[in-house]
């Protein structure tokens, strides 16, 4: 059966597919899907690129480039298609945005945001990602997905 | 230009403008301390300092330089008998302290707590060293330090001992090739500079430091040896550290191969990477550089708190 087919289409709405298995529900947290429109999982489905991976659909909401850019070190692969009248308006790829808010931890173990609560905040420098706090810069595979 | 409520959290932060004006205001201040006058200009202010880690003279320094404008100084040193040792969150205890105080120094081993608390709080905060991140005073009074004894022209510096954990050598990096001068690293290979650090000034000034491993491979070229201590405690192997403490000690032999007019400077304390017998020459300045602090310590809070002469 083809991928698509195992959860039912969308209307309109955002689906983002070619997720790695497994990262879905951390996506979901990410963009903050929990307390807003419905969503459809689907996770570990058969993918012709990767033996694996996880989609997710979202119901009449119209994720922006800049929405959809804060999964790109998690899900360098993502595909983004939005549907209008269950048909595809719009296909982009992620790719990595000038900076990060809240969303990765600091890879520096005695950096501050990894002992006190406070919002992360990683800015583009040269190729890495700079930490607003303790300075350090760090390469994408240095983070922890 | 004016540093009027801004914040000091790091010597990357800075532009050369402002490290010129804070040189300028630097050297007033030192006309002040020279003539042992105390002005007033901070008369009714209050500085806080919170040594969240053991500290002498960076603490002292800054309470002395608060007192010498006329202001009043509270504040703690450890964390002991605090609230943070109660649980209290950093934002917390800064969100207190700001109802107290006009302005923060502020040393927490913590790296990236003073950026943390500077944006807690409404009142301007210095970073007075977070971990093994930044300690940009330390850099200012060391740039200080070399513009009073050798001028600010192109200087061959040699940064030695331990450039991984050691803040200071993080920040006067930044001061130095800022200023176009030429930089050597001299460490063990195990605590060379960090390489972000590295990238960061080549990017930005295209500073590009050769790296050596013994003081004697500098000794002749650099005008200024700024040494640092090597602490026994980084190496997991002592036999290591036995090996390497060695070649990072200036004593006579040392100075025999300087270049003629070469000053030693030191931001303390040390164990013994500088020979006692070493502090009467005129190349060591470790001594004077802790005098010069307070004249720039009392330039970075008359500036912050936009007092006026």
């Amino acid at each position: 059966m083809r991928d698509d087919l195992k959860v039912s289409r969308i209307e309109s709405g955002t689906v983002i597919d070619h997720l790695p298995a497994g990262s879905a529900m951390k996506i979901v947290k990410i963009l903050e899907l929990e307390t807003d429109n419905p969503f459809i999982l689907a996770m570990n489905v058969d993918s012709s690129k990767n033996k694996k991976k996880d989609m997710i659909k979202i119901e009449d909401k119209f994720l922006s480039k800049e929405e959809t850019d804060k999964i790109s070190l998690m899900a360098p692969s993502a595909t983004i298609n939005i549907i209008k009248g269950q048909t595809v308006t719009d296909k982009r790829k992620v790719s990595p945005p000038k900076e990060f808010v809240g969303i990765l931890t600091c890879p520096n173990s005695v950096c501050i945001t990894n002992s006190e609560k406070c919002e992360t905040k990683f800015s583009e420098a040269s190729g890495k990602y700079k930490c607003y706090f303790c300075e350090r810069r760090f390469s994408t595979e240095e983070f922890e997905m | 230009m004016s540093l009027k409520a801004k914040d000091l959290i790091s010597a990357a932060d800075l532009t050369k403008a402002e490290v010129d004006e804070i040189l300028k205001e630097s050297d007033v201040m030192l006309s002040y301390l020279t003539k042992r006058k105390s002005p007033d200009i901070l008369k009714g202010k209050i500085l806080a300092t919170l040594f969240f880690e053991p500290s002498t003279r960076t603490r002292l320094s800054f309470e002395s330089a608060m007192c010498r404008l006329g202001g009043s100084v509270i504040g703690f040193s450890g964390n002991k008998g605090t609230s943070l040792s109660k649980g209290e969150t950093l934002k917390d205890t800064i969100k207190n302290v700001e109802k107290y105080a006009d302005i923060i120094a502020m040393r927490n081993p913590v790296e990236g707590s003073s950026r943390l608390a500077a944006n807690a709080a409404k009142i301007p905060v210095i970073n007075g060293g977070d971990g093994a991140n930044q300690h940009p005073t330390q850099a200012l009074l060391d740039i200080f330090t070399i513009k009073q004894e050798k001028g600010l022209k192109k200087l061959n510096v040699a940064l030695c001992g331990d450039l991984k954990y050691g803040r200071t050598v993080h920040s006067l990096i930044y001061l130095l090739s800022m200023y176009g001068m030429e930089v050597a690293l001299v460490s063990p290979k195990s605590l060379r500079m960090p390489e972000w650090i590295l990238e960061d000034v080549k990017g930005r000034y295209g500073t590009n430091p050769k790296m050596y491993e013994s003081m004697q491979d500098v000794a002749d070229w650099a005008d200024v040896l700024y040494v640092t201590r090597i602490q026994r405690e980084r190496f997991p192997d002592q036999n290591e550290y036995e090996k390497v403490s060695g070649s990072y000690c200036v004593d006579n032999d040392l100075l025999r191969k300087a270049k003629k007019g070469m000053i030693v400077l030191h931001p303390l304390p040390r164990v013994d990477e500088i020979d006692d017998e070493i502090d009467c020459k005129p190349c060591a300045k470790y001594f004077d550089q802790a005098f010069y602090g307070i004249a720039v310590r009392m330039a970075l809070l008359k500036m912050l708190m936009g007092g006026k002469r």
